[in-house]
């Protein structure tokens, strides 16, 4: 590698996990592989790049003046509001990007995706893009090198106001060379939105129960184990995991089809059941190995079977109190929140999150890749009404297909190639599946539903001949029963007096709501006397940030914000909206934080009462 | 020629090409076709008083503009945006001021 190159993906890497390992993965796979892309110069002599494909070279830059082509490419963008996101789909000589930064401010983001690995790599091989790449309004993914972390960092870029601000930008030539993969990664976005309106709605929801459990089941997450732990204990104690396959157990209506096959697969893979099947499984006397609960909304109807208890178990902060109570078996937690990691960061513990499409089958498919399963097979995961049910049978009591439900269903295509109906969110998760497994070469899904939904990239087989393929070395499951807990018994005083600060720590924060409130009516007065540039304007500027800063940093912070998440929602709608003037823009930010904060108050004390339950209950 | 229609040409050529370098295809789209045929024809009626204009002292570079055209004509057939940007704005541009300068030094009477 160039050292051009080295110091194209240091900027890169600074920000960037995993792509100078995903770059030096494709070099080493493809580096003797045949050239389609070629370095040529225009006629003002700056550097450009060829593809050649379907038998001829097909230019990505002006072949005359790139500078002025890349020039009108981003004049087209218009008036650039300042929390604009844009996506930009092809790099060319790298001219794109250039000039759309100049056009931007400090708030907008760009982030790139370079459709053609070998485009990429050509590029930082004889472009100086240190300058591009070291700025930190930018992200790189590059097809093949890194788009397998995109949904990552899309979680972390976009949020919930910022999605109608985003814009794609298409470089001329990209469409027609790479209109499958621009396609995909757009559609990948389109999930990603679609996640983030999902948790908003939730959030909108039930965001006070999810911040409730959390709370009540702090002391006993801190008696239990996580999943960081069960991922050191496999990789310990199972010599080769790639031969055991990890079975995800969902209670799709086709389950009622080949549950019974399930049996045989005991003992010779890790039988996992998400907590809807789990009724089902016992039903057909079978005992998974392990069951995933995450939803704070959970029927405990599920859970009443006396058996569910000595089955180990994997649950996060949000997952019902009621389980976390009666559990018996072994616990794993992950986190599905801010409060919770920061929470064991405070003792010097980690806690992983597993990534989802919005099912808890998507994050126990989440959970086997981080657990180092390479062979996933879904069974009862039918993501769509299979003979018009939603559900097997005797799971929940629910109402069958009815039309004043028909606003929440679409069409999906079957894997027999129909179309079938289905939830919106059922395809939602199905399209999460999807993208997951094309991001990740390294695991082979089987789809054993034998029903439902296609799930691209699954291969479709019956769950007697995945069994009878896969399901042929011997597992003894129940080993997971000997993973270490987290925290020593010598720290319940610690994690005591810890729960205890936070609890008090609430009474402070309620002041610092009270204050926060008092600056922002302090900052429209100043507003609307047109006193915005003096030393005072300064001052309840500089009060506004310290105090948005300290939120920034306080754990507390995410608990309150998910008890008081509708109003939050409601404060924020419309905050980015089309700038008027600077004015009246921080006029309406203004208002809107006041109103933020009067739901962070009413956050702060029911946060502050679901502590005082908790000591209570410990003392 | 008219002069006047020649710096038409020219106009629409920059604007097509600063639609197409924007890859606002379907903008472009309405105009091209009316513009290619005209600049088609404009080539060819060159092209074909080519020895006439060499016996009035004017050399018209039959193989460039013959190659301008067909550059035209291939990126189109090929849906090619940047070739057919580039040849809008630097080839048949360039074409059309030639021309330009071919009607001054006819006299310019008709501009």
């Amino acid at each position: 590698m160039s050292e051009l190159a080295k110091k194209n993906i240091e900027c890169l890497a600074a920000k960037m996990k995993d792509i100078e390992e995903g770059i030096q993965n494709y070099i080493d796979k493809n580096g003797a592989s045949q050239k389609t892309v070629y370095i040529d110069r225009s006629a003002r002599e700056e550097l450009i790049l060829a593809k050649e494909k379907d038998g001829r070279i097909w230019y990505l830059n002006s072949r005359y003046d790139a500078q002025h082509a890349a020039k009108v490419l981003a004049d087209a963008q218009g008036e650039i509001h300042y929390r604009n996101i844009f996506l930009l789909c092809g790099l060319g000589n790298g001219m794109y990007l250039q000039e759309l930064l100049k056009r931007l401010g400090s708030d907008n983001i760009v982030i790139v995706y370079e459709p053609d690995p070998e485009v990429f790599v050509r590029l930082i091989e004889n472009v100086d893009m240190t300058g591009n790449f070291g700025d930190k309004r930018v992200l790189v993914f590059a097809e093949e090198i890194n788009t397998n972390t995109f949904s990552q960092y899309f979680g972390i870029v976009f949020r919930y106001e910022l999605i109608d601000l985003s814009k794609f930008i298409i470089p001329p030539d990209y469409g027609m060379l790479y209109s499958r993969q621009i396609q995909e990664f757009h559609d990948s976005c389109w999930r990603g939105a679609n996640i983030i309106q999902g948790e908003k709605n939730t959030l909108a929801d039930i965001g006070y129960e999810m911040a409730d459990n959390v709370i009540a089941n702090l002391w006993n997450m801190t008696k239990k184990s996580t999943i960081n732990k069960l991922e050191e204990y496999i990789k310990k104690n199972i010599a080769d995991i790639s031969d055991i396959p990890f079975i995800i157990v969902s209670a799709g209506p086709s389950l009622d089809k080949n549950i019974h096959e399930l049996k045989s697969a005991k003992g010779h893979a890790f039988i996992v059941a998400v907590d809807s099947a789990i009724r089902k499984m016992f039903e057909y006397g079978i005992i998974p190995d392990l069951i995933v609960t995450i939803d704070s909304h959970k029927p405990l109807v599920l859970f009443e079977d006396d058996r569910v208890k000595n089955v180990p178990m994997v649950v996060c902060g949000q997952s019902r109190q009621e389980i976390y109570a009666q559990q018996k078996a072994k616990m794993f937690a992950f986190t599905e929140d801010e409060f919770i990691l920061k929470f064991y960061n405070h003792f010097g513990y980690d806690i992983a999150a597993l990534e989802t499409g919005g099912s808890v089958a998507n994050n126990t498919f989440s959970l086997a890749m981080y657990l180092g399963f390479s062979k996933i097979i879904l069974v009862g995961q039918d993501l769509a009404f299979t003979d018009n049910r939603k559900h097997a049978a005797n799971v929940y009591d629910e109402p069958d297909i009815n039309d004043e439900e028909s606003d929440k269903y679409t069409y999906v295509t079957d894997i027999n190639g129909e179309m079938v109906l289905t939830f919106r969110n059922f395809a939602m998760y199905k399209d999460w599946f999807e993208g997951v497994i094309k991001d990740h070469n390294e695991i082979t899904v089987i789809n054993a539903t034998e029903g439902g939904a296609n799930i691209k990239g699954a291969e479709n087989c019956t769950l007697k001949e995945a069994i009878a393929r896969w399901c042929n070395v011997n597992f003894d499951a129940s080993i997971i029963n000997n993973v270490p807990d987290v925290f020593s018994d010598d720290e319940a005083q610690a994690v005591y007096d810890y729960i205890v600060e936070l609890h008090d720590r609430c009474n402070d924060l309620n002041k610092s709501f009270n204050e926060g409130i008092k600056n922002y009516i302090k900052l429209k007065e100043l507003i609307a006397g047109g006193r915005t540039g003096g030393s005072t304007f300064n001052s309840v500027m500089k009060k506004i940030q310290r105090f948005n800063d300290m939120t920034d940093s306080e754990p507390l912070i995410h608990l309150i914000s998910m008890y008081s998440s509708k109003n939050e929602h409601e404060a924020l709608e419309g905050l980015y909206e089309e700038k008027k003037s600077a004015d009246r823009e921080a006029m309406t930010a203004a208002d809107k934080g006041i109103a933020l904060l009067e739901g962070y108050k009413q956050g702060c004390e029911l946060t502050k009462q679901a502590f005082e339950k908790l000591i209570a209950g410990i003392v | 020629m008219e002069i006047h229609k020649l710096k038409e040409y020219i106009k629409a050529a920059e604007n097509i090409s600063d639609m197409l370098y924007a890859n606002d295809v379907s903008g472009a789209q309405k105009f091209i076709g009316e513009t290619v045929n005209n600049v088609n024809n404009i080539y060819l009626g060159y092209i074909n008083r080519a020895d006439e204009l060499r016996n009035r002292g004017i050399d018209i570079p039959v193989d460039i503009l013959l190659s301008q055209m067909k550059n035209l004509m291939t990126a189109i057939d090929s849906k090619d945006i940047i070739m057919l940007a580039d040849t809008m704005l630097y080839e048949i541009k360039e074409g059309m001021q030639f021309f330009i300068d071919v009607e001054n030094e006819l006299g310019g009477a008709q501009a």
